[in-house]
């Protein structure tokens, strides 16, 4: 193999993109982690510094929340570059992340994204089958197989000859990446993430390991069939292409059409439609009558609580189930999709390892919507504690128009803002990633019986002729 | 025979011959059980792609009409609110000239009108191309008043505050795939079947010893290899460029009339040339590769080889290469600046605005139900020349160069100045990190420019993201003229305000909704001419390595 000039070019060329496009995303992500931490750090100050007229203005002029990329996304990117990167909290509404990456790349980016997860699903399995397809059928056409056969070698053991020849090579690929990904992974080492991304990355090599042993069971298999090296490489370049390129993009386009998410106008009028229809002036004086009869007074004024923030912390409490509701529908679509997409992974194992690869890296749709979610949670605690701070500030009992009648902020303002936590995220453990790529597991392991089983039958039928 | 009829003699030969290689070469695939799978795939792959192309393009277009729809509906309304009121005053014979309460002015037709719509209109052409339109907003929300509006860039230093692109809810991961449409077979699969029918079109027949046959008849070998590939493109084109268009043009005609007409037909017509000059090309290279004296087997993968890499390596190569070597702005460093620069301008026209809503409503109070009291409010709201201590010193840095405001203004007229000084002020404070991120995204578009020229793919990719209006050039016309519009808009309503003037119903008619201006077709013509140039430079150059290489040729083994 190695005195095979086309196998040197092969690799040295996928070696070469492989640690290219893992230097360029480490550096990447440094830059981008960095910047990240910064501007969080901003608007954390910014939070804590404010100066506003009462809590609910200081809501309203809220804080926003960036995305963070795991560090496995360095060799997976995923859907990073199609998702916004930041998201604006604020009272009464739910907000789309904003600031989406390919919104501002250059024409031409989304025909060649160079990552790691591109050499490793595209490329590497396409030198796989230019490595097998003439181990059987090359062999037939020289003679070599009869000869070998003839003197009593089992097709097994030729098989397994076969098998640790192309292994080898492949290793030497394999290995310096390997090697390279622990490194980017000890220098961009923080402790809150280590045995984590360590357990990913063990699965993920894992993953790739018996993707490519499906490869090379079906390069074994087809040229082990095939009459001919050159009949061997048109099925196996076949199989590459429809699997890789055309199935993808083919399953997508079927899950959108059996599973359609509304368009922003359709979200937003499915929105206003159900949003509650009393003016905040009339609910506020039904709450005045609530409380009025709950603590015994005739007058506003004389409650020990606001009415104005009340108010708002029920209409808060409404939106946002009204919000969660919706949004909970368009991402159940986005799952059904996928879901769809990992099914399909049974008549193609690229599509299986591709879901697989994202979810360990952290860069698919269910770790958005984990964040998504984890963000506003924390929109909903940012603004319903500044609701609750404007209840025990008793403001505006008696009229929203004017200047507060006492302070608007008791205990100071800044004592106020701290009682919002820094917003702090923890990406779900590998159990869940699993537990939500489950098809694409089980679909590579059928591929992996299944040939492994086809394999050894047709071992046991093999013609030297 | 004369000279004349003999060439003509000979003439009519060479094409009887050409036709003769070309019907020989159709018995030959057609018998071809790999062709007749490959043909079969190919015309399912064109006709799904041209189906979920139509059904996706049918989806914008319901989006973008539904938008405009809104639009004009608003402004329908709002004139006839107008136009009645109007009549109401005339029946009672008061002058329309006088601010009056229950008469629109100026101020209450611009808060009603201040909330629109703009779509980014799409060419019936780009059902051949519907996945790229789906990676930038096409729908802009604009909504002024509000306290805390975004801002966002529309060009070099200008930003306009209160314009939001309105999201995607399209699936990520639907975005990250592409879309399964009729550009995605031409840039993939298109070059792909050119070589899969072609990588052995001479070099079979050497192997097989029929070309050294051939050859020993009167016939030039350039008039077989013609004939081959004359009989291969015209499959190969009449599949995968003809059929497309045509089913395109036929469904842009039918379902999507209206607008220029015409224009499907123009960019039909660029399309079909630059596919065409791109086949042209592949079957150069592919031809290159069967005069280079290898085995067919040897042939397939060379062919299969140049695939990955024109297709797939180049243009991820010269991707990483930008991402590398050329920054890209960072999100965070604008969302920063933007809020930074927000915050501050905040306070102080918040402390203006709550020091101008106390003092209207605190010497005319309202409740509800009280007409009076109403009226009241509403003639001093925009009548009555009002005094301002907060934000004193952004109203005089404002009037600086605004001697018309310098006269006593009344409140809905300092309320208006508070949101112009808004967006003057944010645009100072955000040029310079606005220009920066411009300064940066030239330099990446002038690179991605000039390294494409080394891949056809990517030089085809940008002509076909022209000709179908989804290319960058485009986009940045209509985030132009939507900024001279809304700027324009404001400036119209400033002068009315200022002025106290009203606005009649007549006036509304004269503020159409936004209407994006498509640019001339020659304008797309020149963009895609350097591409196409480029494509041809190497078609060319590759048929003269050919042409040297088969007069090298070994034909017989």
């Amino acid at each position: 193999m190695w005195r095979d000039g086309r196998f040197r070019w092969a690799s040295g060329i996928l070696l070469t993109l492989m640690l290219a496009s893992l230097g360029v995303a480490s550096w990447q992500y440094q830059r981008r982690s960095q910047s990240r931490l910064e501007a969080q750090h901003v608007q954390r100050e910014q939070w804590l510094n404010k100066e506003m007229a009462n809590p609910h203005v200081a809501a309203h002029s809220g804080t926003i929340l960036f995305r963070p990329f795991l560090l496995l996304s360095v060799l997976d990117s995923g859907v990073d570059s199609y998702l916004g990167t930041s998201v604006y909290l604020e009272p009464h509404r739910r907000n789309l992340f904003s600031q989406t990456p390919a919104e501002s790349a250059p024409a031409g980016q989304r025909l060649g994204e160079l990552t790691v997860a591109v050499v490793l699903q595209l490329l590497l399995p396409l030198l796989i089958f230019l490595l097998t397809f003439t181990a059987f059928a090359g062999e037939r056409e020289n003679g070599t197989l009869r000869q070998a056969l003839s003197i009593g070698v089992k097709p097994s053991l030729i098989a397994l000859g076969k098998i640790i020849g192309i292994s080898t090579p492949l290793a030497a690929l394999l290995v310096p990446t390997t090697v390279a990904g622990v490194f980017i992974l000890a220098l961009h080492n923080d402790s809150s993430s280590t045995s984590s991304s360590l357990t990913r990355a063990a699965l993920m090599v894992a993953a790739y390991l018996v993707y490519y042993w499906i490869f090379l069971c079906l390069g074994l298999l087809i040229s082990a069939w095939s009459p001919s090296s050159q009949r061997t490489l048109v099925v196996l370049l076949g199989f590459w292409f429809i699997t890789c390129l055309l199935i993808p993009r083919l399953t997508a386009a079927v899950g959108q059409h059996l599973y359609p998410t509304p368009n922003i106008d359709e979200f937003v009028a499915k929105l206003e439609q159900e949003s509650d229809p009393v003016s905040f002036g009339e609910q506020r004086r039904q709450v005045e009558k609530r409380l009025l009869a709950r603590y015994g007074v005739q007058r506003a004024v004389d409650l020990p609580v606001s009415t104005w923030g009340t108010t708002l912390y029920e209409r808060e409490e409404a939106s946002t189930d009204l919000y969660n509701k919706h949004f909970n529908q368009l991402f159940e679509k986005y799952e059904a999709q996928n879901g769809f997409y990992q099914n399909v992974s049974l008549l193609a194992p690229p599509l299986a390892v591709q879901s697989l690869s994202m979810g360990l890296a952290g860069s698919d749709v269910v770790h958005f919507r984990h964040f998504a979610e984890a963000a506003e949670a924390y929109r909903y605690k940012l603004v319903q504690t500044m609701n609750q701070l404007a209840i025990e500030s008793q403001l505006y009992n008696t009229s929203l128009i004017g200047p507060p009648d006492r302070p608007a902020f008791i205990g100071g303002e800044r004592a106020a803002y701290e009682r919002v936590p820094n917003f702090e995220y923890a990406a779900p453990n590998w159990k869940w990633v699993i537990s939500r790529t489950s098809a694409s597991v089980v679909s590579l392991l059928f591929w992996f019986f299944l040939l492994n089983m086809l394999l050894a039958r047709s071992l046991r039928r093999l013609n030297a002729v | 025979m004369s000279l004349n009829i003999r060439t003509q003699v000979n003439s009519k030969s060479k094409l009887q011959l050409l036709l003769t290689v070309m019907r020989y070469e159709w018995r030959i695939l057609k018998a071809d059980r790999v062709f007749q799978y490959v043909l079969v795939l190919f015309v399912g792959i064109v006709v799904c792609a041209l189906i979920n192309g139509a059904a996706v393009f049918a989806r914008q277009c319901k989006q973008a009409a539904e938008g405009r729809g809104e639009q004009s509906a608003l402004h329908e309304k709002i004139r006839q609110e107008i136009a009645q009121s109007e009549k109401a005053r005339i029946d009672k014979g008061e002058p329309l000239s006088q601010v009056k309460s229950g008469v629109p002015s100026a101020s209450a037709v611009y808060l009603k009108l201040a909330t629109f719509k703009a779509t980014l209109p799409l060419d019936s052409i780009a059902i051949l191309n519907a996945g790229e339109n789906s990676l930038r907003p096409q729908t802009f929300n604009y909504k002024t008043g509000g306290r805390y509006v975004p801002f966002f860039p529309t060009g070099d230093k200008r930003s306009l505050g209160g314009l939001s692109p309105a999201p995607s809810t399209d699936n990520p991961m639907l975005m990250l795939l592409g879309q399964f449409d009729i550009a995605f077979v031409t840039l993939y699969i298109y070059p792909l079947i050119i070589l899969v029918l072609s990588f052995n079109m001479l070099t079979a027949d050497r192997d097989a010893g029929i070309l050294a046959l051939m050859l020993s008849q009167p016939i030039k070998l350039r008039t077989i290899i013609l004939g081959k590939v004359m009989i291969r493109a015209l499959i190969v084109f009449s599949i995968g460029v003809f059929l497309p268009v045509i089913v395109t043009c036929v469904i842009g005609t039918l379902a999507y009339p209206g607008g220029q007409s015409y224009r499907i037909f123009w960019q039909a017509g660029l399309w079909v040339l630059a596919a065409l000059i791109y086949g042209c090309f592949w079957f150069a290279l592919v031809l290159l590769i069967n005069t280079a004296g290898r085995i067919t087997a040897a042939s397939g993968v060379i062919s299969a080889a140049c695939w990955i890499l024109v297709v797939v390596l180049t243009p991820a190569l010269i991707n990483l290469s930008l991402q590398y070597f050329l920054l890209a702005s960072s999100t965070f460093q604008f969302v920063t600046a933007e809020r930074d620069a927000s915050l501050q301008l905040n306070s102080q026209i918040d402390a203006a605005s709550a020091e101008l809503n106390q003092q209207i409503r605190e010497r005319y109070p309202v409740t509800a139900g009280d007409r009076l009291a109403q009226e009241r409010f509403d003639r001093a709201y925009f009548g009555e020349p009002v005094q301002m201590v907060n934000g004193s010193e952004l109203m005089a840095d404002f009037i600086k160069n605004r001697p018309a405001w310098s006269v006593a203004v009344t409140t809905d007229q300092k309320f208006r100045a508070l949101s112009e000084i808004r967006q003057l002020r944010m645009e100072q404070q955000l040029a310079k990190v606005l220009a920066e991120t411009e300064q940066r995204r030239q330099q990446r578009e002038s690179a991605m420019k000039m390294l494409r020229v080394v891949s056809p793919t990517l030089l085809f990719q940008s002509a076909l993201n022209e000709t179908t209006g989804a290319g960058n050039d485009k986009y940045k016309s209509f985030l132009t003229q939507l900024d001279g519009y809304i700027r324009e808009r404001e400036r119209f309503f400033s002068q009315k305000i200022l002025q106290r003037e009203n606005i009649y119903a007549t006036e509304v008619d004269h503020l159409p909704p936004f209407d994006y201006r498509a640019e001339p077709i020659s304008e797309v013509m020149k963009r895609i001419l350097t591409s196409l140039i480029a494509i041809v430079t190497a078609t060319l150059g590759l048929l003269w390595l050919a042409l040297r290489s088969l007069q090298r040729a070994t034909l017989a083994r």
